[in-house]
């Protein structure tokens, strides 16, 4: 290697940048000539003095408080950065996870409503059908303090003409004709008070057996419309009570039927009342 | 599975930055002297570096130079401060011109004091002291200072060739004034 030759790669020698054969040559050459040597040790002398200058220089020494500070925001953002992503990861469960439940409490819904409506089933919430056991009690010592024992005072009064008889004959008594293919009678229409509560009482006769729709106008039951398209069946008494809402109203239809020829009754009437605004 | 998996890798990414990328700060700080020149100044950008780093901590190869990955970083960010506050000059070709006036290589001072040093670092031209500070004082390799100013790897090295020159020239002058520590015979070669 010349001089010149090392004069033009020294400066990569002193950067540790030339590959090791290079190096090889350059410090062979090095080692026989003193001229080259002399400005060598001079550039790396500088390098050395450039390093620890400004290594040491006050100016260029980072803040201890600085730093200090610098390093908590960053591990506070570090823990905030892991906290937030970690969040993100657990929703890519949830969210799948929330509608898989949505979709079985759906179809849950769906299977147990239809089968409330073959069997009859009480679906209601069990406040509701506390509130709606407590009424059917009333109910029906309504109908037989009301139908049955003023029976004659309702027959006599089955001809004359009152208020409201026209929409009771709509929306009763021609709808459970039709469902029961046999002349349904309405004695009497009018509102009744029992125990405190007041009713809107329909007194009907069915093949020889009275029959009574109460709508209870007293209360409303506080009752999600999602939860009002139920019907419920019990016994009072010998008595068959088939209850339903409408409106938040509770409306029951009372009599000594077969279970069945009531809950049909009851059936009926609740499709009847569906299209109905308010009673 | 997938979400999981991904989960525990940033977590441990960002439990590494700690380890990995704060023990630099001191270097950050230095080099940000060098950007800035202000000690507030200096501050501000180390700490937006560093902040920059943690949200881009997913795109560092463990293993790598961390130190050069937030020099880039910084350099980056120093770009575009300049340019916000309107400070960035444009030099034609500076290699060209100082070219010139490097006919000959001055010997080098041997009883250096800090200041003067400093004071001569100081003369040398922007670009050209840049590349000397990040190779002679940060000690970054031709590669890396070329990554982070984003210029080809020649002119690195002709930049460092010739701010090494310079700053030659720069303490050779100060010799001459000051009397100290050249070999007068070498110094009229």
């Amino acid at each position: 290697m010349q001089c010149r030759e090392f004069s033009e790669i020294s400066e990569a020698y002193l950067s540790d940048e030339l590959l090791v054969e290079t190096n090889i040559q350059v410090f062979e050459h090095l080692e026989s000539c003193p001229k080259c040597r002399q400005q060598f040790a001079e550039k790396r002398h500088l390098r050395q003095k450039i390093k620890t200058t400004f290594g040491r220089k006050e100016d260029f020494l980072i803040n201890p408080v600085f730093a200090g500070r610098l390093k908590e925001n960053l591990r506070q953002n570090i823990r905030q950065q892991t906290t937030r992503r970690g969040f993100f990861p657990t929703l890519r469960f949830l969210v799948p996870a929330m509608a898989i439940i949505l979709i079985v409490f759906t179809f849950g819904f769906i299977f147990l409503n239809s089968s409330g409506k073959n069997n009859e089933s009480v679906l209601l919430p069990s406040g509701i059908t506390n509130g709606l056991t407590q009424i059917s009690l009333i109910a029906a010592g309504n109908h037989k303090d009301c139908a049955l024992e003023k029976l004659e005072q309702w027959e006599s009064m089955s001809n004359s003409e009152y208020h409201q008889k026209a929409f009771f004959t709509e929306k009763v008594v021609d709808p459970l004709k039709t469902t029961f293919s046999e002349d349904i009678e309405m004695l009497h229409a009018h509102n009744c008070i029992y125990e405190g509560k007041e009713f809107t009482h329909v007194v009907l006769r069915k093949n020889g057996h009275i029959v009574s729709v109460f709508i209870d106008i007293t209360d409303k039951l506080p009752v999600k419309k999602a939860t009002s398209a139920q019907i419920t069946s019990e016994q009072e008494s010998g008595l068959q009570v088939a209850s339903f809402l409408k409106d938040s109203r509770a409306i029951f239809v009372i009599s000594d039927l077969t279970e069945a020829e009531n809950l049909s009754a009851a059936r009926t009437l609740f499709d009847s009342f569906k299209g109905q605004n308010a009673i | 599975m997938f979400g999981i998996k991904w989960f525990e890798n940033k977590h441990e990414n960002l439990s590494a930055f700690e380890a990995e990328a704060m023990p630099f700060m001191p270097d950050l700080y230095r080099v940000a002297m060098w950007l800035t020149r202000n000690r507030t100044d200096a501050e501000d950008l180390v700490q937006e570096t560093m902040m920059q780093a943690i949200k881009s901590f997913h795109r560092y190869e463990l293993g790598t130079n961390c130190r050069a990955w937030l020099t880039t970083i910084m350099y980056n960010l120093n770009f575009k401060r300049l340019k916000k506050m309107g400070q960035m000059k444009i030099i034609d070709d500076p290699e060209e011109r100082i070219a010139e006036t490097l006919a000959f290589e001055p010997q080098v001072p041997q009883n250096l004091t800090d200041e003067v040093v400093i004071a001569a670092m100081q003369n040398v031209p922007e670009h050209f002291r840049q590349v000397v500070a990040l190779a002679d004082i940060e000690d970054f390799s031709y590669k890396e200072i070329a990554a982070i100013l984003n210029i080809p790897m020649g002119t690195v090295m002709s930049r460092l060739s010739r701010g090494r020159k310079v700053l030659r020239m720069e303490l050779a002058d100060y010799a001459r004034k000051y009397g100290f520590g050249v070999n007068q015979t070498a110094a009229a070669r």
